[in-house]
């Protein structure tokens, strides 16, 4: 698929485009003393001039490689796929605030009804016997500082 | 005879009771890590990278490289008894591992592994020992020029070195200097791209992009489907392997060793490179080469040397010049760093307990592998039997207070999120992440150099090219440019020919 490659080609020279312009307002400064912008700018000249190249190949309909080793998924995938991602950026915001144990326990939860549903009571024990083993591991044995939340852990 | 004082001072160091115990934790754990699938070496040494900040840097960097080649043991195993991959390096090793594991002899298979691993490794080693401190002794000598010609070469060997198309390699290569490009700029203490973000001014971290990119963007394509591995069900019987297995494997792990020490040195992955190498030149030398695919023991023994021959020749552009050759190296680095320790040339001098140390704790390591791996091949199977499904969840959570522990800081995570988001869609578009870590880990070192060059040549570019070090640099890697501009023109004229 000549297409995909347009497109991410489409995609990298418009961040080029962003960044030499985003360069451009840092300062080039001189040959002699290249300021801030100076390195950026030529890597995004760089990223452009490749980019260009790449558009061209996937103009001229060529393959630059032949197939797609990993295709788009089917509806069901990309279900999957944004869950975890939804889950792991909530858990992010989530830590700090509710705790490591609470949050964890939560996580996992989540990703084991979610992904490939498990029965109730597997999935509700995994995730205690998760969140509290790993705090013994990292917070009590590693002595990793984990975020302690209203839990008190 | 100065060398035999250096090896004796390295052993004084490797050998002492906290060092031995620190190093076969880390093989113990490498070896773990290694038979897990989608658990590598990159996310256990970040997860121990900031835990190993309360022990000496010397002990930390025992364990964690322990970590690095132990995993170059375990690998194998999941390739040979079920046909997964524990490890990108053993890739090659499923083809006639797995075949001689359905043929009953998984034993012999498993044996070969962790024997040619052995030899290997062992002579990698003293390869590392007698050039790493020519090499760093040699490096002094560099300069700001030398130092940016010399990661201009590596990076254009690296987008090379790929399996993909060069010129992604290369556009990824320069997206990931970018991304390194972000951050407080520090000769002016201007922020540059940090979009508001605090936390970015300190630039994007290593951890959370190599996390992201391969740990999270591995399971969100894994996850697509249904993955369930599916266990070889047999009682392995004798792991040593026959006379016959013996005379059939020598070759190979003479020839793997050698493909692997050479190509390990190479920035890029060469230890995963030298594994397809090694079962190429074994393939095509054979006098059956139509028994390969089929249960070869040949086609075990030579890429599995290899493999651990590279993962310790990598060692020698680390220790000797601050520059990673691969992924795994530079968490290394970084780990080097957070303890304080300048990598570079002056290592050597500066801190030869930690030189020598390491170099030494690795012969010693590598003989736990051998010990530890035969027996326990058993054990290691168990840990398979452990379901996918309650397998990504913990992978998950281990990357997650891995990215955590580094800073305490949330936004860490969400930076691996967004990496992860990026390693998907790069493998979605066959881009590689590789080339972009290289990139990234070897950004503020090139712009450091490129900047004091042109600070020292009062603006002119010639000065890559007018010092004899810089120039031959330079020279070879617009050399290698070229080769791939004429291999792609060729390519093209085959395929319309």
């Amino acid at each position: 698929m000549g297409s995909r490659d347009r497109i991410s080609a489409i995609v990298l020279l418009t961040l080029s485009v962003m960044v030499c312009i985003g360069a451009l307002g840092y300062g080039l400064g001189t040959f002699s003393t290249p300021g801030t912008g100076f390195f950026p700018f030529l890597l995004g000249i760089l990223i452009g001039f490749l980019s260009i190249l790449m558009l061209a190949h996937a103009k001229r309909g060529e393959e630059v490689k032949e197939s797609a080793k990993s295709p788009w998924p089917g509806i069901e995938g990309r279900k999957k796929v944004l869950a975890i991602v939804a889950a792991l950026g909530g858990y992010g915001f989530l830590l700090e605030k509710l705790g490591y144990s609470l949050t964890t326990f939560l996580l996992f939860v989540l990703l084991l009804k979610g992904i490939q549903p498990q029965k109730w009571y597997l999935a509700m024990g995994v995730a205690l016997l998760a969140s509290l083993g790993s705090y013994a591991l990292f917070q009590v044995g590693l002595q990793v500082e984990l975020p302690r939340g209203f839990l008190g852990m | 005879m100065e060398m035999l004082h250096h090896i004796l001072f390295g052993f004084q160091v490797a050998m002492t009771p906290a060092n031995l115990l620190y190093c076969f934790f880390g093989v113990l754990l490498g070896t773990l890590i290694g038979v897990l699938p989608g658990l590598g070496p990159v996310a256990t040494i970040s997860i121990l990278m900031p835990i190993t900040l309360s022990i000496s840097p010397v002990s930390a960097i025992i364990m964690l490289s322990g970590i690095y080649y132990g995993a170059q043991y375990g690998g194998s195993t999941t390739s040979i008894l079920i046909n997964v991959p524990g490890e990108a390096t053993s890739v090659v090793t499923c083809i006639d591992g797995y075949k001689m594991a359905l043929q009953g002899r998984a034993g012999p298979a498993l044996g070969i592994s962790a024997i040619g691993s052995f030899i290997g490794g062992m002579v990698s080693l003293l390869g590392v020992m007698l050039l790493a401190a020519p090499l760093a002794n040699f490096a002094l000598r560099f300069g700001p020029p030398e130092y940016f010609s010399l990661i201009f070469l590596s990076l254009t060997i690296v987008s090379g070195l790929g399996t993909g198309s060069t010129l992604k390699a290369l556009l990824m290569a320069g997206l990931g200097m970018l991304t390194g490009a972000i951050g407080m700029d520090m000769s002016t203490g201007i922020p540059r791209f940090t979009f508001g973000i605090r936390t970015l001014y300190d630039g994007v971290g290593l951890v959370p992009a190599i996390m992201g990119l391969f740990g999270i963007g591995e399971i969100l394509t894994n996850i697509e489907e249904k993955l369930e591995l599916d266990i070889f069900k047999t009682k392995i019987k004798r792991i040593l392997p026959s006379r016959e297995d013996w005379v059939r494997s020598r070759g190979p792990i003479g020839r793997g060793t050698l493909i692997g020490f050479f190509l390990g040195v190479i920035p890029g992955g060469g230890a995963l490179i030298s594994t397809f190498a090694s079962y190429a030149v074994e393939k095509k030398i054979s006098r059956h080469p139509e028994q390969f695919g089929q249960g070869a023991i040949e086609g075990v023994a030579g890429p599995e040397t290899a493999n651990n021959a590279g993962a310790q020749s990598s060692f020698i552009p680390m220790l000797a010049l601050g520059i990673p050759p691969n992924v795994v190296l530079a968490v290394l680095i970084s780990a080097l760093i957070i303890h304080g320790i300048q990598p570079g040339p002056l290592l050597l001098a500066k801190h030869p307990d930690l030189f020598w140390g390491v170099i030494t704790s690795m012969f010693v390591g590598n003989a736990m592998l051998l010990i530890l791996n035969l027996p326990l091949v058993g054990l290691w199977v168990q840990l398979l039997r452990v379901p996918y499904t309650y397998l990504f969840p913990a992978i998950l959570l281990f990357c997650l207070v891995g990215v955590y522990s580094i800073t305490n800081n949330y936004v860490e995570i969400l930076l691996m999120v967004f990496f992860g988001v990026v390693g998907y869609l790069m493998r979605k578009f066959d881009f590689e992440p590789a080339p972009f870590v290289m990139g990234l880990v070897l950004s503020s070192m090139m712009e450091n150099a490129f900047r004091q060059s042109l600070t020292l040549s009062e603006g002119s570019m010639t000065i890559f090219f007018t010092r004899p070090i810089s120039a031959l640099l330079m020279a070879v890697g617009l050399g290698v440019l070229v080769c791939y501009v004429v291999l792609g023109v060729r390519k093209r004229e085959r395929g319309a020919g």
